[in-house]
């Protein structure tokens, strides 16, 4: 019935003359804001494939005269991208098993266990979902910090040439991605899990299973369609972090996708070698741009549920 | 049997096999939580009382840091710019998406057109920060812009001469896309019948789109103004801190202004009450922000 409607509704023989035109004023509108979109991403591949000399000669729009991969080589070697891109893959994979397991445990008690103090969780980090994290950004540093120093002063008395730094480390900055999404996770995950109706876990239990049985047999595949859509944008939001990765990497050979392509742009801008520059910013993008094209489905009915409207 | 599972269930205690799931896996994230949010809170309201370079000696000093921060006129243009921005960005993303998800839904764009819209319209919500506003920075120093528009360009550049308005725009480039995909579906969901019903009683195309569908999107709309204001403080240091720099500038944000007071200047005290400030004062907002726009709904 609904079907038929639909189809009905994209008759184009029940559309007026009126509508039509409005259909084209609009189409002018949409692929301007469109062309806004396509444009800069055009250009920015255009300019990666260019030679240098070319686009300072005033070829500044156009598609490049000849191929030019120099410039990939360029920002993949001399400015260590292949390093930036490692040490992003290691991170962004800590930061989405850590999140994915604290999200899909900690939803599954919060909506199904009974007690009060589990509510009163609930609550606290429903409230906590307020704090503006960016503003945390020193104090949680300095924490860090501050913890750091107090494992190595405890260690050096065992073993004193222990030294460790907490903040300047990959695994840390995968650890506060994890954390970081907690909040806000649990509000999306915990209206799917409420659905989730008691009897599946009643049942179970009358069979005899144990806590972590109900949790990856009866509540995960319920959870799977929402828990690809966290992995996906979990891996392309944590790829793409760029302040707490600047704040928390120190050390040159630490640094992520994103802080490297800052640090790239502002080495290649003084020696005016844009090609290198735009070649790396493609090379930061392709994961995501791979991920998007293969899982736009997903991703996208995904935005639709994380309203928590539906 | 019912009865015994449900004296299990409304039990006030867990079994021991509940209590070790949640050992496992409540505990380590909660502590990790707290360790990251709570305890850097009181922390840095602790700092605030003192002058400390992040390393070494604290010297304490009293309300001091307060006093110099209401007295800055840097701090006070850093909350007005955020409050600019924000609203800036609501207005454009609201009206925009709203305007393209009901062009495309309401004038029967096909469904193949729809989705290469919609491709396109996300991209920007996928790509990272860096890359989109690198790619704009480019645009606007190398006067691109100018050829473009034909317009002169300013002696110390566009972002030095029009920072609000630049960051505004790029901000909300980067946003409309997926709201507009939350609208699209939620229009999509609206019954043909109301729409029908609608015509036969003689009601207009604008009588309609007020009537019926601006009303039931409305929760929509809501969560599109409550998440720009959830995640307008970080987005705003981010654009800021990567097309103006360092903050050493005269254009600055909340954001900003902290994180160069304790990197770039080294004054963790100082830096420590501009949080404390500016936390109790973002909390304030949002909560107040988001009580107006329940209240909206509930009536």
């Amino acid at each position: 019935m609904a079907k038929a409607k639909k189809i009905k509704n994209f008759n184009p023989e029940k559309m007026s003359g009126g509508q039509v035109a409005a259909q084209w004023i609009m189409r002018f509108f949409l692929y301007g804001w469109g062309l806004t979109i396509a444009f800069p991403l055009y250009w920015l591949i255009a300019t990666a494939l260019k030679d240098n000399a070319e686009f300072m000669q005033g070829n500044v729009w156009g598609l490049p005269d000849k191929i030019f991969l120099v410039n990939f080589v360029t920002a993949w070697i001399d400015s260590d991208m292949a390093v930036r891109v490692g040490n992003s893959l290691f991170v962004t994979a800590i930061a989405v098993t850590v999140s994915i397991l604290i999200l899909t445990t900690n939803t599954y008690v919060l909506c199904k266990y009974d007690f009060k103090f589990i509510h009163a969780l609930e609550k606290f980090y429903f409230v906590c979902m307020m704090i503006p994290m960016a503003l945390l950004l020193v104090p949680q540093y300095m924490q860090v910090a501050s913890l750091g120093r107090w494992i190595e002063a405890i260690v050096q008395k065992f073993n004193p040439d222990f030294t460790l730094v907490l903040t300047d480390s990959l695994v840390t900055l995968g650890i506060i991605y994890g954390l970081g999404g907690l909040c806000g996770g649990l509000y999306l995950l915990n209206g799917f899990t409420r659905r989730i109706n008691n009897s599946f876990i009643e049942a179970a239990k009358i069979d005899g299973a144990g806590e972590w049985y109900i949790y990856s047999k009866v509540i995960m595949p319920f959870l799977k369609p929402i828990v690809m859509f966290e992995v996906l944008t979990k891996s392309m939001g944590n790829w793409n972090e760029y302040l707490t990765a600047l704040t928390f990497l120190e050390s040159e050979e630490h640094y992520t996708v994103a802080v490297g392509i800052d640090k790239l742009v502002r080495q290649y801008t003084y020696q005016s070698d844009y090609g290198a520059v735009f070649a790396g910013m493609f090379i930061s993008m392709i994961p995501i741009l791979i991920l998007y094209c293969l899982f736009q489905k997903q991703i996208q009915n995904g935005m639709d549920i994380d309203t928590g409207l539906k | 049997m019912s009865a015994k599972i449900k004296k299990a269930r409304s039990g006030t205690r867990p079994t021991p096999a509940q209590w070790g799931f949640m050992l496992l896996f409540v505990l380590p994230p909660l502590c990790g939580f707290v360790f990251m949010t709570v305890i850097p809170m009181i922390t840095s309201a602790y700092t605030s009382f003192f002058d400390y370079s992040g390393y070494g000696e604290m010297t304490f000093l009293g309300w001091d840091n307060y006093k110099t921060l209401f007295s800055d006129p840097h701090f006070g243009n850093a909350v007005i710019n955020d409050l600019i921005i924000l609203l800036g960005k609501e207005l454009m993303i609201v009206v925009l998406a709203v305007f393209f998800a009901l062009t495309v839904t309401r004038l029967r764009f096909s469904k193949g057109e729809t989705n290469v819209l919609r491709f396109v319209f996300y991209l920007p919500n996928i790509l990272s920060s860096v890359v989109i506003a690198k790619m704009w920075k480019y645009f606007f120093d190398l006067n691109l812009f100018g050829i473009i528009t034909g317009l002169e360009q300013p002696n110390n550049g566009w972002i030095a001469e029009y920072p609000l308005a630049i960051i505004t725009f790029v901000a909300s480039w980067c946003g409309i896309g997926g709201f507009m995909i939350i609208l699209i579906a939620a229009i999509n969901n609206v019954s043909n019948e109301l729409y029908e019903a609608a015509e036969m009683d003689g009601a207009g195309q604008w009588r309609q789109l007020f009537s019926i569908t601006i009303p039931l999107v409305w929760p929509q709309i809501k969560y599109m103004i409550t998440s720009i204001i959830l995640s307008i403080v970080g987005s705003n240091m981010n654009f800021v801190k990567l097309f103006i720099g360092d903050g050493t500038g005269s254009f600055t944000v909340m954001g900003v202004y902290e994180y160069d007071y304790a990197f770039t200047r080294f004054r963790m005290g100082y830096a420590n009450a501009v949080a404390v400030v500016l936390m109790i004062a973002t909390l304030i907002v949002t909560y107040l922000l988001n009580y107006v726009i329940m209240k909206k709904e509930d009536d």
